[in-house]
C-alpha cells in the first residue's frame, strides 16, 4: 500500500485528535518502525489495517465510519495536490466515470507498484451512475467517502445505495442518484 | 501532559519525521538510480535507432537509386505521378516521346493535371485520347497495351497501372513506348505469311496438317478440291483411313509418320480414295511441323495430282512392252528366216548342181552359170546379214584362246592356194619371228577376217601376188601389238571410195558389183570384227596400183601351257546323278554314245530319243530330271521340243531343267535356246567336265556334294593303271581326245568301237562319190561324219572336210573341185588306218 495512503491517514489522525493520537495508535499498534511513513513509500496493507484498528478502539468509531471520513480527507488532499485531475471534470459522474480510465491510468504513470481498486461505471440514465467497486483491500468505504466528497465539490445533491455483490466485501455496486 | 512527557512525543515524532525522510531519501537514490540506468538504456536504444535509421535510409538511397536508373534506362518512357498528379519521376525518353525540351529531373514536382490537354495535339484523336485519360484516372484500373496513333505516324503503347498500397491510392504511373518499328516488322512479316499462304492456296497442290496421331488438323481448299471433300468432313478425322484404299497403303503411311515424328521430311506415291470413289494418284510431300521448343506436332501433307501421269507412265510402260515383245519377235524371226531362206536355198544350188550333170545347151549352161551365181551369193548374202546382226546385236562375242598363228595363216593360204591355180598370182605369208607361235586370241573371229580380205585380195588381182603379214609393233608385258597387212597388187580402190569403203553395201562402184559380185557386206563385217577384237583398220590403195588393207590386232602371250590344256578331269563329284533319270535327245549316233558313256559312267539312268517327236512321246510315259536336247534334228527340232514340253501343263516334266546342246557357240543361238524355254546351253564339241558342270548346277543333291569331293573315285581314272599311261598317236588329235576322254581308256575304246561298227564303213562311200564325181554327194556326207569324225580324233579330216563344203559353196572354178575333193580323199586314205590301229592298242591297253 502507497506510503501516501499512511500519511494521510495520519495526518487525519492529527488534525481530528492531535499527534497524542497519532503517538499512541502508533505505539498501540506495534508497526514496525515505529510508524514512520513518507508518501513515496510502499508498506504493507496488514500496517494499515493495524493503525485502522487501533484507531477504532480507543476513539468508540466504526471502522466504516472512519474510512468514509477518510475518503472525504482525501478527496481534500488529492483536489490541493492534484487538482488537474479533478478540475477536468464538469461534474460528479463524468469525474467519477474517469476514474478508471483516466486517473489511475495517471497514477500508475508515477507508481507502477500501486495496487489500485477497479471501477466499473454504468450510467444508467441521466441521473444515475452504477459504479461497481472490486479490490482485495474491501476499503468500498473509502470510496463512499470520496464518492461523498465529490458530489460536494460539484455543489450536487446525490445518494449513494450500497449493495455488496459477495459476502466478502471485495465486490461492491453503488447506484449514484443525483 | 507534562514537560517531559511532551519532550518524549516531539522527540518521538522528530524521530519518525527523520525516519521518514530517511526512507524518502533511500527511495529517492534508488529512483535515481533507476532514472540513470533508464536514461542509459534509453541512450543506447537512441544510438542504435540512429545506426538503424542510417542503414535504412542507406539502403533506401540505394534502392532509389537502381529504381531510378532503372526507370532511366528503360526502352519506354516512364512518368510517375502521385495522388495528386505532381510528378514523382519521368525519364529521358518520356521526354523525347512528347518533345519535351526540359530535363527529366527537372520536371519532379510539376503538376500534370493539364498535361493530357497539352499534349492532345501530338494525337491523331486529340479528343478521344483527352477522354480516355480521363477514365483511366477515374477508374484507376490497370490498363497494359493500348495503341495510340500519332500524327506523325508513329505508334505508341500505353500501360496506365496505378499504385495503389492497402486501400489507399498512392498515384501512378504511365509507359509509354514507341512501336512504329516493331509494328513495320509485324506488318512484313503479316504481309509475308498472307503472301505465302496466297501462294500455297492458289497452287496445283493440296496441302493438309495432321497431328501426330494422324487426325487432320487443318484441310486447304485445294486439297478439298482434290480429294472432294468438304473441309469440316476432314477435320478430326484419321486421314489414312477416310483416304487410303486399302491397308498396304496405310502402311506406308504409318511408315511416313514415324519418320514424321523423328523430324524427317519424305516424298512418297499413293493412292487416294476421293468422296466419289474415284483412285487418284499423288506424290506426297510429308515435313514434320516443328514448335520452336524443338517438338514435333504434327506434319504437314503436299499433295501433287500424278493421276494423269501415272496413266501416262502405266501407257508407256505397256507401250515399252509390246515393242520389247516386238524386237524379240523381230530377232525370232530373223534367225528363223535366215535358217529357214538357207535350206531353200541349198536346195536350189544343190539342184542346180544336179542340173549340170544333164545334157544342157551351151545357152542353158549359161542360164545355169547366172542361177548358180546368183543363188551362191544370195546364201554368202544371208550368212553376211546374219554376221553383221549378230555383231550389231552385240551377240558376237570375243573367245580368247591359245592358238598357233603361223598355222592358221598357213592353212589360209592354202585353202586359197587352190582358187589362185589359175591366174598368176602368188600367195605368200609372213609372219614376224619375234611373236611366239603360239599366242592368245579369238582365232575364228582371226580367221573370219582374213577369209574375207584375203579373199578380195584374190577376186581383184588378175596378177602379182598377195601378201599376209605379221608384224610385232610393241610388246608389253604379256601383251602383244601386231600389225597384220593383206597387200595385193590387183585392180586398186578410186580415192572417193576409200572412204565409203568400209560401210554396209558400199562397194566401190556398179562396175565392180556386175564384175566381180560379192554382197556389199564383207569389208563392213572386217572392220566391225577388228574394232571388236580391240584393233583398227585402215586401207591404202590407189586406182590400179593394188590395195593395202592394215589392221591392228592386240593378243597375248600364251605362256608356257602351249597348247595341251592342263587335264583336269575327276575333280567333280558325280554323286548328284546317282539315281537321277535324264533324257537324250540327239540323232547323232556318236554323240549319242559319247553321253551316253558318260551317264552310264555317272551312274546316271537315261533314255534316248532320236528326235523331238520321240522325246515327247517318252516324256508323255516317263517322269525325267533333267533332258539334254540337240537342236537341229530332223521330224522335229530342239526348240519346237521345248515349247511343246513346256506347254504340257499336266505333265510333271514340264518344267524340268532342259540344257541345249548346240553345234555353235554363237550367243544368238543360244539365247534363243533360252527363250523357248531352255534352261542352259552346251556348245559341242564339250568336255565330261563342261557336261558336269551343268548337270550339277540343275541337279542338286540332298547332300553337301563338297563333303564327297575328293573321296569319290575319279571316274576316268578308275579303270586306268596309272602306271601305264597310254599315249594316243600323234597323228590323232590327241588334245581333243583326253579333253574327251581323260584317262578312261575304255570309254575312249567304246567310242571307237562305235566308230569302228557305224562311221568306218561308211567312210568307203567317200572314195566312191569322189570317183563318180558327185561333188554335192561328197559335202554332204562330209557334214554328216564330221561329229563322228572329231570324236575319233580325225579332226584334221573333218576340217578338210569342211573346206571343201566351204569350197563347194563358194562357187568355185571347175578345176578347183576335184583337187580339193582329192586332197579330202587323200587325208581320209591316210588317216582311216590310223584309226583302226588305234582301236587295237586301245583295246590292247585295256585289257
Amino acid at each position: 500500500m502507497k506510503g501516501i495512503v499512511f500519511t494521510e491517514f495520519l495526518e487525519m489522525v492529527e488534525e481530528k485528535y492531535g499527534y497524542e493520537a497519532v503517538d499512541r495508535i502508533i505505539r498501540q499498534s506495534k508497526v514496525p518502525n515505529d510508524g514512520a511513513y513518507t508518501a513515496t513509500g510502499t508498506y504493507p496493507s496488514s500496517e494499515m489495517h493495524a493503525l485502522l484498528t487501533t484507531l477504532c478502539n480507543a476513539e468508540q468509531l466504526s471502522g466504516d465510519d472512519v474510512l468514509t471520513a477518510f475518503g472525504d480527507h482525501l478527496f481534500r488532499v488529492f483536489l490541493k495536490n492534484y487538482p488537474w485531475l479533478i478540475t477536468a471534470s464538469k461534474d460528479s459522474f463524468q469525474l467519477l466515470e474517469s476514474v478508471e480510465g483516466t486517473i489511475h491510468v495517471d497514477v500508475l504513470k508515477l507508481y507502477p507498484d500501486a495496487e489500485l481498486p477497479r471501477f466499473q461505471t454504468t450510467r444508467l440514465d441521466e441521473h444515475t451512475l452504477e459504479m461497481i467497486y472490486q479490490s482485495d483491500r474491501r476499503m468500498s468505504s473509502l470510496a463512499v467517502g470520496l464518492i461523498m466528497a465529490t458530489a460536494r465539490h460539484f455543489q450536487e445533491q446525490i445518494t449513494i445505495e450500497t449493495e455488496s455483490l459477495e459476502s466478502t466485501g471485495k465486490s461492491v455496486r453503488f447506484l449514484i442518484k443525483k | 501532559m507534562n514537560v517531559a512527557e511532551e519532550v518524549e512525543l516531539l522527540k518521538r515524532r522528530i524521530q519518525r519525521e527523520i525516519n521518514a525522510r530517511k526512507q524518502a531519501e533511500k527511495l529517492l537514490e534508488e529512483k535515481s538510480l533507476e532514472l540513470y540506468r533508464a536514461n542509459e538504456e534509453l541512450k543506447h536504444m537512441n544510438t542504435s535507432l540512429e545506426t538503424a535509421v542510417k542503414e535504412r535510409t542507406d539502403s533506401l538511397l540505394l534502392s532509389e537509386m537502381q529504381y531510378r536508373s532503372l526507370i532511366q534506362n528503360l526502352h519506354s518512357g516512364v512518368l510517375l505521378e502521385n495522388e495528386h498528379r505532381k510528378i514523382v519521376l519521368t525519364n529521358q525518353i518520356f521526354c523525347d516521346l512528347f518533345d519535351i525540351p526540359v530535363n527529366p529531373d527537372l520536371l519532379v514536382g510539376a503538376d500534370c493535371s493539364q498535361s493530357a490537354e497539352q499534349s492532345k495535339h501530338a494525337f491523331e484523336d486529340p479528343d478521344g485520347f483527352v477522354r480516355r485519360v480521363d477514365t483511366l484516372l477515374q477508374e484507376k484500373k490497370l490498363c497494359i497495351g493500348e495503341e495510340l496513333k500519332m500524327n506523325d505516324g508513329r505508334i505508341l503503347e500505353r500501360d496506365y497501372i496505378p499504385i495503389v498500397a492497402g486501400d489507399r491510392y498512392l498515384g501512378h504511373l504511365w509507359r509509354y513506348e514507341d512501336i512504329t518499328e516493331q509494328r513495320k516488322v509485324q506488318d512484313i512479316i503479316r504481309y509475308s505469311e498472307e503472301k505465302y499462304r496466297g501462294i500455297i492456296e492458289n497452287m496445283e497442290l493440296g496441302l493438309i496438317e495432321v497431328d501426330n496421331h494422324d487426325i487432320i488438323q487443318k484441310v486447304y481448299p485445294r486439297f478439298s478440291k482434290l480429294v472432294g471433300y468438304a473441309p469440316e468432313e476432314l477435320v478430326g478425322k484419321r486421314a489414312k483411313e477416310v483416304l487410303l484404299p486399302d491397308d498396304s497403303f496405310r502402311r506406308i503411311i504409318d511408315e511416313q509418320n514415324k519418320h514424321r515424328l523423328s523430324g524427317e521430311p519424305g516424298v512418297y506415291e499413293v493412292p487416294l480414295r476421293r468422296k466419289d470413289g474415284q483412285i487418284i494418284w499423288v506424290i506426297i510431300s510429308g515435313a514434320p511441323i516443328i514448335e520452336p521448343s524443338g517438338k514435333v506436332t504434327g506434319s504437314i501433307g503436299i499433295h501433287l495430282d500424278i493421276s494423269e501421269r501415272k496413266r501416262t507412265q502405266e501407257a508407256l510402260e505397256e507401250a515399252r512392252r509390246i515393242a520389247e515383245e516386238a524386237r524379240k519377235a523381230e530377232k525370232r524371226f530373223l534367225a528363223n528366216m535366215s535358217h529357214e531362206i538357207r535350206t531353200p536355198i541349198n536346195g536350189i544350188i544343190g539342184m542346180t548342181h544336179l542340173l549340170y550333170d544333164t545334157e544342157l545347151t551351151v545357152l542353158q549352161r549359161e542360164y545355169l552359170d547366172a542361177i548358180s551365181h546368183s543363188a551362191d551369193l544370195l546364201l554368202a548374202l544371208v550368212s553376211d546379214v546374219l554376221d553383221i546382226s549378230k555383231i550389231e546385236a552385240g551377240e558376237m562375242q570375243l573367245t580368247e584362246r591359245p592358238f598357233n598363228l603361223p598355222d592358221l595363216l598357213n592353212e589360209l593360204t592354202k585353202t586359197f592356194k587352190l582358187r589362185l591355180r589359175d591366174k598368176p598370182v602368188k600367195i605368200e605369208s609372213l609372219v614376224d619371228t619375234q611373236i611366239q607361235r603360239t599366242v592368245m586370241g579369238d582365232a575364228t573371229m582371226l580367221r573370219q577376217i582374213l577369209m574375207n580380205l584375203i579373199g578380195n585380195a584374190v577376186k581383184f588381182t588378175e596378177k602379182g601376188s598377195v601378201r599376209v603379214q605379221v608384224t610385232l609393233l610393241d610388246q608389253l608385258g604379256d601383251f602383244l601389238m601386231t600389225e597384220v597387212s593383206v597387200t595385193d597388187t590387183g585392180i586398186g580402190i578410186a580415192p572417193q571410195h576409200l572412204e565409203t569403203i568400209f560401210e554396209s553395201f558400199k562397194q566401190a562402184d556398179r562396175d565392180v558389183k556386175s564384175k566381180y559380185g560379192g554382197t556389199g557386206l564383207g569389208l563392213a563385217i572386217v572392220k566391225q570384227l577388228v574394232n571388236l577384237h580391240g584393233g583398227e583398220i585402215a586401207v591404202e590403195s590407189a586406182l590400179n596400183q593394188g590395195a593395202t588393207f592394215t589392221f591392228t590386232l592386240p593378243l597375248k602371250i600364251a605362256g608356257d601351257e602351249d597348247l595341251s590344256i592342263v587335264d583336269e578331269h575327276g575333280k567333280i563329284d558325280s554323286a548328284c546323278l546317282e539315281s537321277k533319270k535324264i533324257l537324250i535327245v540327239e540323232d547323232n549316233p556318236l554323240n549319242k554314245k559319247y553321253v551316253e558313256g558318260l551317264l552310264r559312267k555317272w551312274k546316271a539312268e537315261y533314255d534316248v530319243a532320236d528326235n523331238g517327236l520321240e522325246a515327247i512321246r517318252l516324256v508323255e510315259q516317263h517322269t525325267y530330271d533333267l533332258v539334254l536336247m540337240d537342236l537341229m534334228m530332223p521330224v522335229m527340232n530342239g526348240f519346237e521340243t521345248t515349247v511343246r514340253l513346256r506347254s504340257m501343263k499336266a505333265n510333271p516334266n514340264a518344267a524340268i531343267p532342259i540344257i541345249a546342246l548346240t553345234a555353235t557357240a554363237f550367243a544368238k543361238e543360244q539365247s534363243e535356246a533360252i527363250a523357248s524355254g531352255m534352261n542352259d546351253c552346251l556348245s559341242k564339241p564339250f568336255t565330261p567336265d563342261q557336261l558336269l558342270q551343268l548337270l550339277q548346277r540343275y541337279l542338286p543333291t540332298p547332300e553337301t556334294p563338297a563333303v564327297k569331293t575328293g573321296l569319290l573315285p575319279d571316274p576316268f581314272n578308275e579303270p586306268a593303271d596309272p602306271s601305264e599311261p597310254y599315249t594316243y598317236s600323234t597323228a590323232l588329235d590327241v588334245e581333243q581326245l583326253e579333253q574327251f576322254y581323260g584317262h578312261d581308256y575304255s570309254y575312249a575304246h567304246m567310242m571307237f568301237s562305235l566308230f569302228m561298227e557305224t562311221t568306218f564303213p561308211e567312210l568307203g562311200k567317200i572314195e566312191e562319190v569322189i570317183a563318180a564325181q558327185d561333188w554335192k554327194q561328197l559335202a554332204a556326207l562330209s557334214h554328216q561324219f564330221r561329229p563322228s569324225l572329231v570324236m575319233v580324233g580325225l579332226t584334221e579330216v573333218a576340217n578338210t572336210g569342211k573346206q571343201f563344203e566351204l569350197l563347194l559353196k563358194a562357187s568355185p572354178s571347175d578345176e578347183q573341185v576335184p583337187v580339193a575333193a582329192a586332197a579330202l580323199g587323200r587325208i581320209v586314205a591316210e588317216k582311216l588306218p590310223l584309226i583302226k590301229q588305234e582301236f587295237a592298242r586301245l583295246g590292247k591297253a585295256i585289257e
